[in-house]
């Protein structure tokens, strides 16, 4: 019965929601005002970041300050979870794989350890970036994990370890913003503050986003590595 | 100008970088931590200085306004920036000797709380406003749940249940408000506002709302704070109680007066909506406080029905009335600091929570009493106190706007609330046979909570020199024309000089 209830609730908010956006679900015409910042950044954005990837350069250049926010958000999860997450970590699985699994992820390692980065330092000219290959990073934390057990990760210390290069990528976001102040300008400035955009398509371009994809990506992926470590259990 | 963008990242760099202080220069640990409030505390007075003549903008990458991020900064922003630092600073020499455990992931999530709130005062941008209403939220979530209890990860799961919910509720008013205008940018919203439809306003009102009044607990969406706020650990408690629900009512009434011109407000029928919720507010929660046993959930309760006063001013939707709610977030602020502080000795002397356990304590801690008592009386509006005046303003400014319930409803809350602070108070100095405990209380932790309560004389004594930076901050929120043109540069305030 109460099931029911619940349902009919839900039922009668989402009639309420959808008849309120049903002129929202078929838009008539944009008018030209309502997309001007749209049309600004694909107007001007190669030119003002030299990014090609337009999403990148409003994630670091145009809105870099939200990025950082966000990147806050994340390290603050880890927190949360290293804080609160229990202590007592034991063996993930004690079953043994096949040699095929071991030998296939010894030799895919290197492979994801190379795609990351391609995701990172190429974020400016192709989809990907900072959190993109951060990901990809903690992954081959966790497919290590998975397949050879906690002994293979010296756990505290290690764990120490990354925490300390996660803090790392997170200053130096933050350092990054605070050039743009020592050279003159405003916080996370990238061309304003005459950081060298170079040619757009090249790999050293876009002058501060390549960094700041680094740095993203050294943190999430340190940052998600360091949530899996302090979630797995037995079991 | 530079100012108020590190007034956000020096607290942001320090919560980062807590780790290294923590494992490699363990001697500096305390000059650190108390360093950076004490930095964060004056460059909100130097901020604040700055902007009560001139409020200022700083676009971050100095892009464009509207196409980057902007920080605006007006009176309103600043002296909530500087209230947020004074606290969090008291707050940070309270920690040092209260909390023992996990001190490095506390301070370090502390400091982002700082930045948080600072961000969400400061900015300028739709969009970052909701970045850093997010970490306000998710650090609350955690700090409510430091103690590791099994009550206190109800609570935090409570918290986050419903804080979860309103986050995406603004979150789709935010994209409501983008779509239909084309920009985020706060000071630009206030001419691109005029062009949503009635209807979808109404829609957006409706989700900021319900949105950041879960967020600073107007009653129907109350029900996770006595839980949040009772769990945690004492100087979160005070922090929460003090800024952090204000800061949440800052972030409402900043889109709401930017959406709707205060004619339209007043056709909605909008003051009568907060007025009146407010008034159940403060009823609900001073009911509740009546009936409480234990002592912090006591103070929560009443943290809710003081948000009802605050209300009640600023759903008058005129200058006056809002002059009173600012002043009287300020006040309340400063005396649940202290009376959350002093709560945490009681509750670390006598290791129990309930009031009636706290029976002739004051024999034992005559100051941390003594404080306490004061706080009380202050928080009940009684004449000498800094709250009186507060809750005097508000009460004036209703009966101005004829409305007559509200204005009564603020005298007989007063008693009600006098009612329960007594029976505390009566207990405290009650005589008792045997001594309490033998728990000694480090002298230190009720340094802070003395240092707060000095500041009761100034804002009793001298409450001109704070309502004349206050009487600046309606002009900005109010005539929100005046905030346009902050973007423009211009110096001159409709209705400042006349």
């Amino acid at each position: 019965m109460r099931r029911i209830y619940i349902l009919a609730l839900i039922l009668i908010l989402a009639s309420l929601l959808f008849f309120t956006f049903y002129d929202l679900l078929h838009p008539t015409e944009f008018e030209t005002d309502k997309t001007q910042i749209s049309d600004y950044y694909i107007e001007h954005g190669v030119k003002e970041t030299g990014a090609i990837n337009l999403v990148t350069a409003i994630l670091f250049d145009y809105r870099a300050f939200d990025t950082l926010g966000e990147a806050t958000v994340i390290f603050i999860a880890v927190s949360a979870i290293s804080l609160l997450a229990t202590k007592e970590r034991v063996l993930v699985s004690n079953t043994n794989f096949s040699p095929i699994v071991y030998q296939g992820i010894s030799f895919i390692i290197p492979f994801l350890y190379i795609l990351a980065f391609y995701l990172i330092f190429y974020g400016h000219l192709s989809p990907g970036g900072g959190f993109t290959g951060g990901v990809v990073i903690a992954t081959t934390f966790v497919l290590l994990k998975m397949t050879f057990g906690i002994r293979y990760s010296r756990e505290e210390k290690s764990l120490q370890r990354r925490s300390l290069i996660e803090s790392c990528g997170a200053i130096g976001f933050i350092i990054v913003g605070i050039l743009g102040i020592v050279r003159g300008d405003s916080f996370l400035a990238n061309g304003q503050a005459g950081f060298d955009l170079g040619v757009a398509g090249q790999l050293l371009s876009a002058g501060i986003i390549p960094i700041l994809n680094l740095f993203t990506g050294i943190k999430v992926g340190s940052g998600l590595a360091i949530i899996f470590h302090r979630l797995v259990r037995e079991e | 100008m530079i100012t108020a963008i590190s007034l956000v990242v020096v607290p942001l760099l320090a919560g980062f970088s807590f780790l290294f202080i923590d494992k490699y220069l363990a001697k500096f640990r305390k000059l650190f931590i108390l360093g950076t409030g004490l930095i964060t505390l004056l460059l909100s007075i130097n901020l604040l200085i700055q902007v009560s003549n001139h409020p200022l903008i700083y676009n971050l990458g100095n892009w464009k306004e509207g196409i980057g991020i902007s920080l605006i900064i007006d009176p309103l922003g600043g002296i909530l920036a500087v209230l947020i630092a004074f606290i969090s600073f008291i707050i940070i020499a309270y920690s040092l000797s209260y909390i023992k455990n996990h001190q490095l992931k506390y301070y370090t999530l502390l400091f982002l709380l700082i930045a948080g709130m600072l961000g969400m005062v400061l900015t300028g941008d739709l969009f970052n406003l909701y970045v850093f209403f997010e970490i306000t939220s998710i650090i609350s979530y955690v700090l409510v749940a430091f103690n590791k209890e099994d009550i206190s990860f109800e609570a935090s799961f409570k918290y986050m249940i419903i804080g979860s919910i309103s986050g995406i509720l603004i979150l789709l008013a935010i994209i409501l408000i983008y779509q239909s205008t084309g920009t985020l940018n706060l000071a630009q919203l206030v001419i691109a506002a005029r062009n949503i439809p009635i209807q979808l306003k109404k829609v957006i009102a409706v989700l900021i709302l319900i949105g950041f009044g879960a967020k600073f607990a107007v009653v129907p969406l109350h029900t996770w704070l006595p839980d949040a706020h009772s769990t945690a650990p004492s100087p979160i408690s005070a922090l929460l109680s003090g800024v952090v629900i204000k800061v949440f009512l800052y972030a409402l009434l900043r889109v709401l007066f930017i959406l709707f011109r205060i004619e339209e407000l007043l056709a909605l029928d909008f003051n009568n909506l907060f007025v009146y919720s407010g008034v159940i507010t403060l009823f609900t929660g001073h009911l509740l406080a009546y009936r409480q046993d234990k002592l912090k959930r006591l103070l929560a309760y009443s943290s809710i029905a003081q948000i009802g006063y605050i209300l009640i001013g600023v759903g008058l939707f005129n200058a006056a009335g809002l002059e009173g709610a600012i002043y009287h977030v300020i006040n309340h602020a400063v005396v649940k600091g202290v009376l959350f502080m002093t709560a945490g000795i009681f509750i670390l002397k006598s290791k129990k929570k309930n009031i009636a356990d706290l029976k002739g304590i004051a024999y034992q801690l005559p100051l941390s009493s003594f404080i306490f008592t004061i706080s009380a009386l202050n928080i009940v509006g009684l004449p000498p106190f800094n709250s009186f005046i507060s809750k005097w303003l508000l009460l004036h400014a209703a009966l101005k706007a004829d409305f007559i319930i509200p204005a009564s409803s603020i005298l007989i809350g007063s008693l009600i609330s006098l009612s329960y602070y007594l029976r505390i108070i009566t207990l405290l100095y009650s005589k008792v046979k045997e001594e309490l405990t033998s728990i000694k209380v480090p002298y230190q932790l009720q340094l802070a909570p003395l240092l707060l309560s000095l500041f009761y004389l100034p804002l009793a004594l001298f409450p001109n020199f704070l309502l004349l930076l206050i009487k600046k901050a309606p002009l900005f929120l109010l005539k929100t024309i005046n905030y346009y043109n902050i973007l423009l540069g211009g110096e001159e305030w409709i209705g400042l000089f006349g």
